[in-house]
């Protein structure tokens, strides 16, 4: 029959159509989003930092990593809210005279969640894989650069045998980039040991769907805290687009987000659903690094201009709605060797032009001041990744009022990538770098002359390309002495040396901020780098 | 058959160029902008690699190799069919784009779907409800079409999720979590299927065949359900062939605003860290796809509207009868070529283009 | 006379200001033909479509009465409407190709109208439909039943048309035109079919301007204009004797009859006066061959009264291929074009008469063959060596729209041609383009009318206008007043014969309408399945054919008359 017959042609370009859609809709259950309902004892943490392509701290090393390292993995050390280095898989420690040599004893009846005991063998095996090339460790590897040897004098003894003395070593070994693992765990292949490693945390990895979440679930042997986590499940997400981070917490679909952006933090203080947890970051300060070592930046003259002449503290206040304090030290505020001198910083324009006008740099008919033909033009390469928008906004008002002085300041956005290419390829003049670390040392890292030669990737950390030999040895001995008041003082000179030569301009703490549901109740356990510890946590009533 | 199995092995030809190309031009794309890829097999850059493993990545991977080589030696391995390892995920590219795919693909379809609902519903009110409905629905359809992604994304968060509660702010597994992220999608693509369906449902209805439908004593909605919407399908659905590559590509948006796994996120990290074979095998996978899509398309127009389907004799038919297109029908007397009275049902058809005789009062 | 199937009084459709029909009565009773004539934009069509109520959008419909069988159409809601449309009264619309969905096969389109006005079932709507083919003479209907439209002729397209229609079994059938761009033979059947359904009972109202059509089945004619009846009675008395000057006007628009040379209309805007034959055709005339594959072919050599012809075509063929399947469209066709004479190309769709056409134009290129222009070779030819003749040859078509730019007004158009393509500056050619109106008998006022503006006929003698500008010596046309109405027809057949005259142009006319042709040409040839059967004289060929499928052709034409 005709009208029969044209059906079929018709019905089939709909049907596949229709019936695709909702066959894929029926078994979606196995496809995207595995991430399980939150139930009453689950708690969904929405990450805005870049999914890591390895679970395990020891390969490579970024921040992403601790963060969720350090709910499955433990350190052999800890540091407690004023800065002093505690016990924890470590129990106690000694060092030789001549700082040369490490004692550790390991923790008593400890067990990876894998039933593998904790003991020296272990930790001796751990150093060991951070050390290898093999493992591709960055991290953990320049924070174990000094250490040559590591030996298991007997089953909980550990010793260490360093190049030179190491005042940082402690501060090191509590980051999570150093974190113990089980040896057995290791053994694997390090695909596997990067899909889920195995540790001695209050939770345990059970699955890991890339692109969509990681599954944790709580560790009932976990002995090293105060019993077992609260929580029997955690669901950890990727939500880069930060509108929904927060729009999934007020929502409820989640209960805790990282990288909390100003005006959210703002707009959450009123009510009680949502609650804030300020965690800077350690290390150094949010700041400005000048290039000294080419252009008109090599005069100190026009460093000190720029800093004096621009006001970023009313910047800071309104773009970042009062969640951030303006620092004037190269440290972070968690530092308790941190050396701050505000008066360095004072605005004064008037003494900046005169500045410039001394150093020969001549307003031109622009109004950008000129020397010798070349005019007064900074490149500011400006990595979206690392700034958020509040800071780039930042940047754009220093940009404005430095062409009140004369200064024509250059602003380049770029991706990840690019950006590191700019700056090994030392095509910059300000730029902006973040780097954690715990503990003073890091003023080594970044300010050593050493820190201006590149390493094979391209990569150096000494932006400022301070070359300076009285700072250098300042920093090499602080590095080495054993004497915690020597170290102060060198650390203190240091950072003054470092102040006063302009060499950055200083704005405020590495941000690391979380806004978490008012349900939760004991949120706040941070370690070492800021990475909130959600062992004690749980829902509340 | 000879002509069938020649138009096949044209079509196939054609697919295999397109993806060619496509995974030449990504290669190079994406290896000439600056950036190490050494960097992305050691954490991404920045990421303090040691120079025995930066040396070692290289010598692997022959990235010390002239770049026209490391074209060539890549091109080789994906005529074996191998798409390679992923450089920043450590797995064969052909595991992460099949996790990928999946996710993708479901919501493209769940946008076609949703956005030929929305788009039907508009042309038919433009076009039933007189002509004040007709200014409004043009105006919906234009800023419809013109929405960006990540706008309207974030809106529909807002308001759907955030303000009303009716639907998840991230993705979840169920037909609940799958409704914004969709209709994201589903909304400009909605607006240009509605314009594109109401022109051409009013030029189908403007066809003599509607009149003799109505003089037949058939009512409005059955000329619309049984003569005007298959002749508007036609152009609609072969639009829809060349939406889902742009369904593709918003998916990167969507993806990311929603959190929703799926080819799109996995690109647009692989991108930052320059990630080649899985830059690559995705682009192929969505050239691929994209093909696909457009032979069902293609397929489907022809199905509906069997007037594309011209065949030997008409193209003879045509020939002979180049400059009479109003002096139709082939030869009074059958037989004349052994068409009209042989079993073979022959496909001699002519367009149904206006009969070149006067406008009759 | 019993009570009428269709009571109009006083029927009045306007669209907006604008009145389409004014007043116009009309009365059809069971087993009448009622012929509703008239010209385009007479208003004949709206009327015959008020009856259905689809007089179309924006029309408002006024009557004293309007009765369908015993049912006040006006009265009537959407629903009374439907049921009246196809069920009662059977629109049959013109031109099949286009009134009939070309994604719906033919069982499809019958199996609806069954199913909108009976209560069958699937079966048996089968058998109906099956049925009705056969009623209206389609063979094969199992085979037809599944096809589309396309995949049937002309003939069988209309005939299926009117199954459809047949379908829901209406009182009354008013066909719209329904012989429309049909050739001889298949409006003969078609006409026939209308006339039996007539003498079964079945009202028909008969819409066309095909006076001769209308000849053959009406009982009663109407000639309408301007949206008014201005004649009406019986057939023989309206069409025999008619008594108001505008129908006498109608009638004598036909060419039928009227011998060469003579204008159709005394009106003739050429201004050329009425004339006797300047020669009677058969002293212009040499001998010809009578074998089977005959050529219009004389000898080379000119004589006095007969001059040497001006293009001469010899055994062109041409065979179309496509992927394994050929076609011969030409075969060894010859002809010859005389200056100041006119060939007229009979033949029927598919006879390859355009092919023909385009190979003569040297548009396309023969597989063999030859063509020569005035001693030099034309065909084969390159191009180049083509080129400075190009001009000689001109072509006007069926439809005339189709070959303007719609972007270009007339004057453009004319600059165009004037320039020989390199310009369109209308002023720069002012007085050329004013020439060429007034010898196409346009009025100056199109010079700025694009041609979507311009009427039918208006087109038509722009297209001439253009063709005569390059100044040509051979005119091709192909079916030029095929799409015209009568009058407008007969006054561009009058304008070419004027200009041909005035220019000794050499026409190749082609045409399937075979009245045309015998008032048109000096010389005729019969084209069939690409070969010419006869050629010769116009008056002998159509006094005593020789071939018998001429024969067949011409009793076609006899018969209808």
């Amino acid at each position: 029959m005709n009208t029969h017959r044209r059906f079929p042609r018709i019905a089939v370009p709909a049907a596949l159509l229709l019936g695709s859609a909702l066959a894929l809709s029926a078994c979606a259950a196995t496809t995207p989003g595995t991430s399980t309902a939150p139930t009453n004892d689950t708690l969904v943490y929405a990450s805005g930092d870049a999914e890591p392509t390895c679970l395990d701290p020891h390969v490579g090393g970024n921040y992403p990593q601790s963060l969720l390292a350090s709910q499955f993995l433990e350190q052999l050390v800890s540091q407690d809210k004023n800065g002093d280095i505690k016990p924890w898989l470590a129990k106690a420690w000694t060092t030789s005279p001549d700082g040369l040599t490490w004692t550790f004893t390991v923790a008593d009846n400890v067990k990876f969640s894998d039933g593998t005991p904790l003991d020296a063998a272990a930790v001796v095996r751990n150093i060991e894989h951070v050390k290898d090339p093999e493992t591709k460790s960055s991290t953990g590897y320049l924070a174990l650069a000094k250490v040559e040897k590591a030996t298991a004098t007997d089953t909980n003894t550990v010793t260490l045998n360093l190049s030179q003395p190491d005042s940082a070593l402690l501060e090191s070994l509590s980051q999570p980039w150093l974190a113990i693992e089980s040896p057995a765990g290791l053994a694997r292949s390090q695909d596997e040991n990067c899909q889920a490693p195995i540790g001695t945390g209050a939770f345990v990895v059970d699955s890991w769907k890339r692109q969509d979440s990681v599954q944790l679930s709580r560790n009932p042997h976990y002995t090293t805290g105060n019993g077992e986590a609260a929580l029997a499940k955690i669901s950890w997400r990727f939500i880069p687009d930060s509108a929904t981070r927060i729009a999934a917490l007020r929502s409820g679909d989640v209960q805790i987000i990282d990288n909390a952006q100003p005006d959210t933090i703002a707009s959450s203080a009123a009510s009680d659903d949502i609650k804030h947890l300020d965690a800077p970051r350690p290390g150094s300060v949010n700041r400005i690094e000048f290039n000294s070592s080419r252009g008109p930046l090599a005069d100190e003259r026009v460093r000190e201009a720029l800093v004096r002449g621009v006001d970023v503290n009313a910047g800071i206040k309104t773009l970042f709605f009062g969640t951030a304090t303006r620092s004037y030290s190269p440290l972070s505020s968690v530092e308790k060797l941190g050396y701050s001198e505000p008066k360095l910083f004072d605005t004064d324009v008037a003494a900046a032009k005169k500045l410039l006008d001394d150093a020969g740099w001549v307003p031109g008919t622009d109004g950008i001041r000129e020397k010798d033909g070349q005019k007064l033009t900074l490149a500011f390469p400006v990595s979206t990744n690392q700034s958020i928008p509040a800071e780039q906004s930042l940047f754009e008002q220093i940009q404005q009022q430095a062409k009140g002085l004369g200064i024509a300041i250059t602003i380049t956005p770029l991706d990840l990538s690019s950006w590191y290419e700019a700056l090994g390829k030392n095509e910059y003049d300000l730029v902006s770098a973040p780097y954690t670390k715990v503990g003073p040392d890091v003023l080594r890292i970044l300010y050593h002359s050493a820190g201006i030669t590149p390493a094979p990737s391209g990569y150096f950390a000494n932006h400022a390309q301070v070359n300076l030999p009285a700072l250098d040895d300042l920093l090499t001995r602080a590095a080495e002495t054993g004497d915690q008041t020597e170290r102060a003082s060198l650390y203190e000179q240091a950072q003054k040396t470092i102040l006063e030569g302009y060499y950055i301009l200083p704005l405020y703490d590495q941000q690391n901020h979380f806004l978490y549901s008012g349900k939760l109740k004991g949120v706040g356990e941070v370690n070492s780098v800021g990475n909130p510890l959600l062992r004690g946590v749980s829902f509340a009533g | 058959m000879w002509a069938g199995a020649r138009r096949v092995a044209l079509r196939i030809g054609g697919a295999i160029l397109v993806l060619w190309a496509a995974a030449t031009v990504t290669f190079f794309a994406v290896r000439l902008i600056p950036g190490d890829p050494a960097q992305a097999f050691l954490g991404g850059p920045g990421s303090q690699a040691s120079a025995e493993a930066l040396a070692r990545v290289r010598a692997e991977n022959g990235f010390d190799l002239p770049l026209w080589q490391q074209y060539l030696g890549y091109l080789g391995r994906l005529l074996r069919g191998d798409l390679g390892t992923s450089y920043s995920l450590h797995a064969p590219v052909a595991d992460v784009v099949g996790e990928q795919l999946l996710g993708t693909l479901e919501l493209a379809l769940w946008s076609l779907v949703i956005a030929w609902i929305i788009a039907l519903g508009l042309a038919l009110w433009s076009v039933a409800g007189g002509r004040v409905a007709a200014h409004v629905a043009a105006g919906i359809e234009m800023t419809a079409a013109v929405l960006p992604h990540f706008w309207l994304g974030s809106v529909l968060i807002l308001l759907f999720a955030t303000g009303l509660g009716w639907f998840p702010a991230i993705a979840t597994p169920d037909a609940r979590g799958i409704i914004l992220p969709a209709l994201t999608l589903a909304i400009p693509l909605a607006g240009f299927l509605a314009q594109l369906l109401r022109e051409a449902l009013q030029e189908a209805a403007a066809q003599p065949f509607v009149l003799t439908a109505r003089a037949r004593g058939e009512s409005r909605v059955g000329v619309f359900a049984r003569h005007t919407l298959r002749h508007a399908a036609g152009p609609a659905i072969g639009l829809t062939g060349w939406a889902f590559g742009s369904l593709m590509s918003g998916a990167v948006v969507v993806e990311t605003i929603f959190a929703r796994p799926g080819l799109g996120r996995t690109l647009v990290s692989a991108v930052q860290v320059r990630d080649v074979p899985l830059v690559i095998g995705l682009t192929l996978v969505a050239a691929a796809a994209y093909l696909v899509v457009s032979v069902l398309s293609d397929l489907a127009e022809r199905a509906l509207n069997p007037a594309l389907r011209v065949s030997r004799d008409a193209l003879v038919e045509r020939a002979l009868e180049a400059e009479t297109p109003a002096a139709p029908g082939t030869f009074s007397t059958p037989g004349a070529f052994g068409t009209s009275g042989t079993s073979e049902p022959s496909g001699i058809f002519e367009q149904p283009e206006t009969s070149g005789t006067e406008p009759r009062a | 006379m019993t009570r009428p199937l269709l009571d109009i009084r006083g029927l009045r459709v306007r669209f907006g200001d604008a009145v389409a029909v004014d007043g116009i009565d009309l009365r059809i009773a069971p087993g009448e033909c009622v012929a509703l004539v008239g010209e385009s934009g007479s208003g004949k069509s709206v009327s015959a479509r008020a009856v259905l109520g689809l007089a179309g959008p924006g029309a408002r419909v006024s009557a004293d009465a309007l009765r369908v069988v015993d049912t006040d159409v006006l009265r009537l809601g959407e629903r009374g409407l439907r049921a009246l449309r196809g069920g009662r009264v059977g629109l049959i619309p013109q031109d099949a190709l286009a009134a009939l969905d070309p994604l719906h096969t033919i069982g499809r389109e019958i199996d609806r109208t069954l199913q909108l006005h009976t209560k069958l079932g699937a079966i048996a709507r089968h058998e109906r439909a099956l049925e009705l083919l056969r009623e209206v003479g389609i063979p094969n209907p199992e085979e037809r039943i599944r096809q589309r439209p396309g995949q049937l002729s002309g003939g069988l397209r209309q005939r299926a048309l009117i199954a459809s229609v047949l379908a829901g079994n209406p009182a009354l059938l008013i066909a719209d035109e329904p012989t429309t761009a049909l050739d001889a033979r298949v409006r003969r059947g078609i006409l026939t079919l209308l006339a039996e359904l007539r003498d079964r009972g079945t009202g028909l109202l008969l819409v066309s301007h095909d006076l001769d059509a209308v000849r053959g089945i009406a009982d009663t004619v109407a000639v309408m204009s301007g949206g008014r009846i201005v004649e009406s009675g019986p057939a023989a008395d309206v069409l025999g004797n008619p008594a108001e000057e505008y129908t006498r006007t109608l009638l004598a628009a036909s060419p039928v009859g009227v011998p060469r040379h003579t204008p159709l209309l005394s009106a003739s805007p050429v201004g050329v006066p009425r004339h006797t034959p300047l020669l009677s055709a058969s002293a212009r005339t040499t001998p010809l061959t009578t074998e089977r594959h005959t050529s219009a072919l004389t000898g080379t050599a000119g004589t006095e009264e007969s001059p040497a012809p001006i293009l001469v075509a010899r055994d062109l063929t041409k065979t179309f291929s496509s992927r394994g399947f050929s076609v011969p469209a030409v075969r060894q066709a010859s002809l010859a074009l005389f200056p100041g004479q006119t060939l007229g190309l009979i033949g029927e769709s598919g006879s390859g008469k355009s092919t023909l056409a385009r190979l003569i134009l040297g548009l396309e290129s023969p597989d063999s063959g030859t063509v020569d222009l005035q001693g030099s070779r034309w065909v084969p030819a390159p191009e180049s060596t083509r080129r400075p003749n190009r001009h000689r040859l001109a072509a006007i078509f069926q439809d005339p729209l189709s070959t303007f730019d719609p972007r270009l007004s007339a004057a453009q158009i004319l600059a165009e041609a004037h320039s020989g393509g390199r310009s369109i500056h209308a002023a720069a050619f002012a007085s050329e383009i004013s020439a060429s109106l007034d010898a196409v008998g346009l009025p100056q006022s199109v010079r700025s009318r694009r041609p979507l503006e311009l009427s039918g006929g208006q087109r038509q003698r722009l297209s001439i206008a253009r063709a005569l500008a390059q100044n040509p010596d051979i005119l091709v046309c192909d079916e030029p007043v095929s799409a015209l109405d009568l009058t407008v027809q007969a006054r561009v057949l009058d304008l070419l014969d004027g200009l041909q005259r005035e220019r000794r142009l050499s026409l190749l006319f082609i045409s399937h309408d075979l009245d045309v042709i015998r008032h048109v040409s000096d010389t005729v040839a019969v084209m069939r399945d690409g070969v010419i059967r006869e050629a010769g004289p116009t008056e002998r060929v159509f006094d005593s054919p020789e071939d018998e499928y001429t024969r067949a052709l011409l009793a076609d034409t006899a018969a209808r008359g």
